[in-house]
């Protein structure tokens, strides 16, 4: 079977051997997610490209760690994704700049893809698709509370000072919101590649 | 409280009250928008509660993936170019294997083993620098009396001044000897197999310390906590580490640190890299590291 067919568990076996042509498949089937992710947050395309770089470097080093521990390989590369971009964030005491001026209930809510890849619509598009979905069903409330975040590296007092809102508010539409959110990707079934 | 939280092993009181503090938080602490000091609350527990843990990895199964939900644009081509040179020069060491199957990139690309995670490197040499570096000041105060003293042998009036300069001596020597080194030990080798070493160097009655560490993540942010007896914890300091993962930096903590039962490294999620127990009266049930003062 060729590599390109290859479910990500067997290409990330095949990266821990030392295989650079499944890391190779690996990043033409995930560079645009994480890209886009840390470009959301960071809202600058140089450094989310740098981002991406170090993304995968760290899963080319660490795969091995992975192949033990099993679990989603999108969800791994996300979750770093999350903390290197908001690692840097924090460092530079700097917030994204196009998140500044965008309005946070339309980033997560009204997107539109450019140019996705078959390959990468086979594999992503439908979780994509119920994530989303997920979102819509959110009160704007809620789905602010998380945007500011998770997006924008902002704790729940930075929230509850930027809303003009009590801290126990937030804290509240930040637990309810997630717990919805769980409730309705479990009653959709989502299955991760 | 489900039924593995009643059946958690943790001996204390204190368990149930941060189950349920752990419990209110676990989706912030997902989003990463606890404050610091909670947020290394919340890694403390989760250190050593499976079921917190399971709790966690089940929410962060969903919040890991609303990064997918952004818009999707593409990076620029070059970006993968330069993503496998950088990995061609990373994996271009001597005497490793070449990849042998058909691709692009078997032809020019040498292959190493990959390198575990937790492969540790050589030990730097300012490991070695700091016990020197304290050291040095008994040497020399001992040596300068040394002189002193044989330069004085045959005057009696002054040997007995040379006597009492020994003393002055001696008693600074003893000041010397509370240096400490604290080995700093992983937060929690079961669940994570960080690298990370390293030592706390100073004196128990004083505020000043120094912290040397090895095999850090240096794409993390690194943070020192110290917890007092009350439990109440305080940040010291951001770490600047190297690329190279090596940290040497002097640390002012908020008061002596003889006075904090345990002093942590702590990566910028607030989950605890390293830890130092100080003190047997902690809450903290981790063995005492050892303490050992230096040049004894």
């Amino acid at each position: 079977m060729p590599l390109a067919d290859l479910p990500d568990s067997d290409l990330v076996d095949a990266m821990a051997a030392g295989d650079v042509y499944a890391m190779e498949v690996l990043y033409d089937r995930y560079n645009r997610a994480v890209f886009s992710f840390a470009y959301r947050i960071l809202g600058d395309r140089e450094v989310a490209e740098e981002i991406l770089q170090e993304v995968f470097l760290r899963a080319w080093r660490s795969a091995r760690k992975f192949s033990e521990g099993r679990g989603a390989f999108i969800t791994w590369l996300l979750s770093i994704t999350h903390n290197m971009a908001i690692d840097d964030i924090r460092r530079q005491n700097r917030r994204p700049r196009k998140a500044e001026s965008a309005d946070p209930v339309l980033m997560l809510t009204n997107v539109r893809d450019e140019n996705p890849s078959v390959e990468e619509q086979a594999v992503l598009g439908n979780t994509r698709d119920i994530i989303r979905d997920a979102l819509k069903t959110l009160p704007e409330a809620q789905r602010t509370a998380i945007e500011l975040a998770y997006f924008k590296g902002l704790t729940q007092r930075e929230i509850a000072e930027a809303l003009d809102e009590p801290l126990g508010t937030i804290k509240t539409r930040m637990r309810l919101a997630i717990r919805k959110l769980r409730e309705h990707l479990e009653s959709q079934g989502l299955e991760l590649p | 409280m489900n039924e593995d939280m009643i059946n958690n092993p943790r001996p204390s009181g204190e368990a149930s009250a941060n189950c349920a503090f752990c419990q209110d938080n676990l989706e912030a602490y997902a989003l990463d928008a606890l404050e610091p000091v909670d947020r290394a609350r919340m890694a403390r527990h989760l250190e050593w509660c499976g079921p917190c843990r399971r709790a966690l990895a089940e929410i962060r199964n969903f919040t890991d993936l609303l990064g997918l939900a952004v818009e999707q644009v593409s990076p620029s081509p070059s970006a993968k170019t330069r993503l496998f040179e950088r990995l061609a020069e990373e994996t271009s060491e001597p005497d490793e294997q070449v990849v042998t199957f058909g691709n692009p990139w078997a032809t020019s690309i040498p292959l190493p083993e990959p390198r575990p995670a937790a492969a540790p490197t050589p030990e730097p040499a300012w490991r070695a620098w700091l016990g020197t570096a304290l050291i040095a000041p008994l040497a020399i105060a001992l040596i300068v009396v040394g002189a002193w003293a044989n330069s004085l042998r045959n005057d009696v009036a002054e040997l007995e001044a040379q006597q009492e300069s020994m003393a002055l001596a001696m008693n600074q020597g003893a000041r010397q000897n509370q240096l400490q080194l604290y080995s700093m030990e992983p937060a929690c080798p079961e669940c994570d197999d960080s690298p990370a070493t390293g030592h706390l160097g100073g004196n128990p009655d004083d505020n000043v310390g120094i912290l040397v560490a090895w095999n850090l993540d240096p794409s993390q942010g690194h943070q020192v906590w110290c917890e007092n007896r009350d439990g109440e914890l305080l940040l010291v300091s951001d770490l600047d580490v190297e690329q190279s993962g090596e940290v040497i930096q002097a640390l002012n903590f908020p008061d002596a640190i003889g006075g904090y039962s345990t002093i942590y490294v702590t990566r910028h999620d607030g989950t605890e890299e390293m830890r130092v127990a100080l003190n047997e009266s902690s809450a903290n049930d981790d063995p005492i590291e050892d303490a050992t003062p230096i040049g004894s």
